[in-house]
């Protein structure tokens, strides 16, 4: 079963130039996607496509049973709730410690606190962070920051992880480790996307698939699978 | 989901300090002034339905009609629209009421031979016809009447006094209009200000799948609680004039009970509708 297809999907910003165009693919569960392509390409436009940020100008996406064609702005919440996503900025709260910033994902979706954090705390430990809890954002390296950021996209066991960029502003080592904790949540049958326009980490995931952007048009779309 | 929801209100309101403040006292002054404002037209409208209640119309007779035409002219003020009833004073009366009311001058009366007092009509009115149109109206249609020397009605002062509480009463309606409008800005703007400061918060609790209420809920909150605070303290300190100013008179100020919640409704009201628009206007 696909958990995401996009069909003949069109995005036009402003009415100016094609953001994405004529896109299709579909992605099942358990992949391990690469979206790579130069700035510019349509990458962050496709994954906003995924978590209904975007909405495409003509074609569809369909996401784990809901449709562009037909979700309604209420149900919109409860399908990122079934979605993680990181950034190249980590997108942390600076107001309020690591912790926190995890916990405030399940909180606002209805958790107990106590639930939430022994949750949160869950997470952390796995990802060796469990010391930092206490930290607050700006206390962290930038290695240290993308993993609190996976660690709040993961507290929710999403069925999806999207990646933009996740190893954009940190340094070769700390992306090593960044990469490593990708797939192993892929290997647990997370369906995992990362857009990058660095090439350098494809080499890091053996079992893959890549899916090639310029110009928003699909340039190539390959499985490295080996069996 | 409660426990974020309070918190976050909660944080939302102390960051925002400055502009809590100011949004608090604007809505204070304002429901305040009209909380008065309402209080002096209640006061004299009071005032006036009294008043109305008691109004008659005072008909004095020429000297010495004949009978019958007394008899005839009882009978046609009696068929007059708006007339419930009319009792007769004779001479022999209105010297009673004269010298009960003003007992040092009884002496003075005593000189005349005769009594000096007219003999009189006093005309009850229908509820319905006592305000000052209708009573002027049908003055003038005694006034003309044979055998009536002089008529005397106090429409004149109720009518000044009816113009007072139109007056306050249209000065409370445009001040609850101009307050809305300014309160509600007020409020819309603070909470601007504090949505705009928390964009970063918004975007991660879109992104995690907060629903758009669990996101609102605490801007809403705030923006009532400015309002519920300020209509709060104007009932209050309302209230304390009122009790203040009574007993620097030492005189009973009437007490209009239901005003006091009524502000504070307005400003928790209000408080509501401009976080709401600004929410509305900022959210995605
Ligand atoms: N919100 C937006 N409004 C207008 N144009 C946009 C917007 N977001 C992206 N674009 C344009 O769409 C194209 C694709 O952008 P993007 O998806 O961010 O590419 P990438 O992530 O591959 O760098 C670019 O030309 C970009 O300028
Ligand atoms: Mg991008």
């Amino acid at each position: 079963m696909s958990y995401i297809e996009f069909q003949n999907v069109s995005r036009i910003y402003q009415n100016r130039w094609y953001a994405l165009q004529n896109v299709s693919f579909s992605i099942g569960k358990g992949e391990f996607v690469f979206i790579i392509g130069p700035t510019g390409a349509g990458k962050t436009t496709l994954l906003s496509h995924i978590y209904f940020k975007e909405f495409p100008t003509s074609g569809r996406v369909s996401v784990l049973g809901y449709s562009s064609d037909t979700i309604s702005r209420d149900e919109i919440p409860f399908l990122r709730r079934k979605i993680g996503v990181i950034f190249q900025d980590f997108k942390l709260l600076f107001d309020r410690n690591v912790l926190k910033n995890i916990s405030i994902a399940l909180e606002v979706t209805g958790e107990s606190p106590r639930n939430a954090r022994r949750k949160a705390i869950e997470v952390l430990d796995k990802l060796g962070m469990a010391d930092k809890a206490e930290k607050m954002p700006n206390e962290l390296s930038g290695g240290e920051g993308q993993k609190v950021a996976i660690a709040r996209a993961l507290v929710r066991e999403p069925y999806i992880l999207l990646a933009d960029e996740p190893t954009g502003n940190i340094d070769p080592e700390s992306s090593e480790e960044i990469f490593k904790i990708l797939k192993r949540v892929n290997d647990r049958g997370t369906t995992v996307i990362v857009a990058t326009h660095n090439y350098n980490f494809l080499e890091k995931v053996v079992r893959k698939r890549v899916i090639s952007l310029k110009a928003g048009k699909i340039e190539s779309d390959e499985k490295f699978y080996i069996k | 989901m409660r426990n974020f929801i309070l918190n976050e209100a909660l944080g939302a309101y102390k960051s925002a300090k400055g502009m809590a403040w100011v949004s608090t006292a604007v809505s204070f002054t304002l429901i305040l002034i009209f909380g008065a404002s309402l209080y002096l037209s209640l006061t004299i409208f009071g005032i006036l339905q009294t008043e109305r209640r008691n109004v008659e119309i005072d008909v004095y007779l020429k000297e010495d009609l004949p009978r019958e035409m007394k008899e005839r002219l009882y009978s046609t003020i009696q068929g007059l629209a708006g007339v419930k009833d009319i009792d007769i004073v004779t001479k022999e009366e209105a010297l009673k009421i004269f010298k009960n009311r003003y007992p040092e001058y009884s002496d003075v009366v005593s000189v005349f031979q005769d009594i000096p007092f007219p003999e009189s009509f006093v005309i009850h009115l229908k509820p319905t016809w006592k305000n000052p149109e209708l009573m002027e109206h049908i003055v003038k249609e005694i006034s003309v009447l044979p055998g009536v020397d002089e008529v005397y009605a106090g429409t004149g002062w109720i009518a000044r006094l009816s113009k007072i509480s139109a007056f306050f009463i249209t000065v409370s309606i445009v001040l609850l209009i101009g307050l809305f409008l300014a309160i509600s800005y007020v409020i819309y703007q603070t909470i601007r200000l504090i949505i705009n400061s928390r964009r970063e918060l918004i975007e991660i609790l879109d992104l995690v799948g907060a629903t758009k209420s669990t996101i609102e809920i605490p801007y809403l909150i705030n923006g009532t609680l400015y309002g519920f605070v300020g209509g709060l303290f104007a009932a209050i300190v309302l209230k304390l004039s009122l009790v203040l100013v009574g007993t620097l008179l030492s005189y009973h100020l009437p007490d209009h009970w239901f005003i006091y919640p009524l502000l504070v409704l307005i400003g928790l009201v209000i408080g509501l509708i401009g976080s709401y628009l600004s929410f509305e206007e900022i959210l995605p």
